[in-house]
């Protein structure tokens, strides 16, 4: 992994006086939330743990570097979503058809494991850079801007993609059950 | 980011979107985090980009000695080129399949004989593809990737993401590779394509490691055609488990 000679927003050399973490600690605390990342952007929870092990192993030797920049999470973010989509072209998609997850004890039934298969398969339905922003924007709730650092693009790309990729998505019966219903309260954000 | 407006359409469909990635991601459970596994990657792919990068000017520099070195052949070249209808070019050398893919007649064949191997033994599989199975994970490599095939990919078989008793399929070119988690000690696979029905060579640890895998040819399946079926049985020819 080579860092950009002009590092762009976001990659700035910290400021900070704090100490880094150490790679052991910064990539285990990041562990879930990436692999969540990748899930939502391959679709299979194989594949997100093979792209979130690959871009850390890539982030490994280069750490000394990233970790002294502002915001390493956007480093690695941004190495994510690329290694994701360097997968589509170099046709090394490694296509898998697996079972739904087995329904959790605390989780609510078949009928939302459904639906949440049926969202993976929407999601397929995109184009990988489209798929890319609607996950940045609305998973990683990044702003139009740092959507665009990530994907080395310009916010309008982003604000075009992410509407396109919207509109795809409305009228997706995977995004019923989650329509907005009057008095319903907007549920705390409870992402891991 | 604008702030939202809830009413406008695009507004609503954002937020029912939030809360369906939400939902869907939530639903994953993580393992643990590899850590060993990640700084051996890691540790790999340095050495791999230091011998990529000294091998071709070492390589140069030999060509370069031996052009000097040798009489010019006939016609003019310095080396001869390689004969590529013989087969021993200096590409990739075709390594014959362990389980071919062949025409549908399952019947008249025997089965494969399911082949038990040691945890983290890399086994062969043919076309440059090394699978190697461990108690709790998958591994598969391409050595036919530039540097050899650097970073294997692992798939978890015990963090509860595939249930218990169930079948999935993974395919990457040609290769077709299921992969069945349950108490059964599975012996036979067979993966349908386009009609085709093919034989997987099973794999499986010794004793009962609570799956097994398989793997077959295929002519370079796409899922986005019809989808592969798949089924899974025990040497009495029980089903234990099939996709979809």
């Amino acid at each position: 992994m080579r860092l950009p000679e002009r590092a762009a927003p976001g990659l700035r050399p910290a400021r900070t006086e704090l100490a880094p973490p150490d790679f052991e600690t910064f990539a285990a605390a990041r562990w879930p939330r990436l692999l969540r990342t990748a899930y939502l952007l391959t679709g299979d929870h194989h594949e997100a743990e093979d792209l979130v092990q690959v871009t850390l192993a890539k982030l490994f030797p280069a750490w000394p570097r990233v970790r002294g920049l502002d915001e390493p999470d956007a480093y690695v973010r941004r190495a994510l979503v690329n290694n994701n989509l360097s997968r589509f072209r170099k046709r090394r998609v490694v296509q898998l058809l697996t079972p739904r997850l087995p329904e959790r004890a605390q989780e609510g039934g078949a009928a939302r494991t459904e639906e949440r298969s049926l969202l993976l398969e929407a999601l397929g339905t995109l184009p990988p850079r489209q798929r890319a922003v609607v996950v940045l924007r609305y998973w990683e709730d990044l702003s139009e801007q740092q959507a665009a650092e990530v994907l080395g693009c310009s916010p309008g790309n982003v604000k075009s993609q992410a509407s396109r990729g919207l509109r795809k998505l409305r009228d997706h019966p995977a995004l019923a059950e989650f329509q907005p219903r009057p008095g319903r309260e907007e549920p705390a954000d409870e992402r891991p | 980011m604008n702030a939202p407006d809830p009413g406008r359409p695009e507004d609503d469909a954002a937020a029912s979107l939030r809360r369906a990635l939400r939902a869907t991601a939530g639903e994953l459970a993580p393992p643990p985090y590899p850590a060993e596994r990640v700084r051996r990657l890691g540790r790999r792919r340095v050495r791999t980009r230091r011998a990529l990068v000294a091998v071709p000017a070492a390589v140069a520099a030999v060509l370069a000695a031996v052009a000097i070195a040798l009489p010019q052949w006939p016609g003019g070249e310095g080396l001869p080129a390689a004969d590529s209808a013989g087969g021993e070019a200096l590409g990739p050398r075709a390594t014959p399949s362990l389980a071919p893919a062949q025409p549908a007649a399952p019947s008249a064949r025997p089965w494969p004989s399911v082949r038990t191997v040691g945890a983290g033994e890399p086994v062969e599989i043919g076309r440059g593809q090394v699978l190697t199975l461990g108690a709790d994970q998958v591994c598969h490599r391409d050595t036919t990737e530039p540097g050899g095939g650097v970073e294997d990919t692992c798939k978890s078989v015990s963090d509860g993401n595939q249930a218990a008793g169930s079948v999935s399929i993974q395919s990457s070119g040609a290769l077709l590779r299921p992969l069945y988690i349950g108490p059964g000690r599975a012996a036979r696979m067979t993966v349908e394509v386009d009609g085709e029905v093919l034989r997987a060579q099973v794999l499986t640890l010794e004793g009962n490691p609570g799956y097994a895998v398989g793997y077959a040819w295929g002519s370079g399946v796409s899922f986005d055609g019809p989808t592969p079926k798949v089924r899974v049985s025990d040497a009495e020819g029980k089903l234990l488990a099939e996709f979809p």
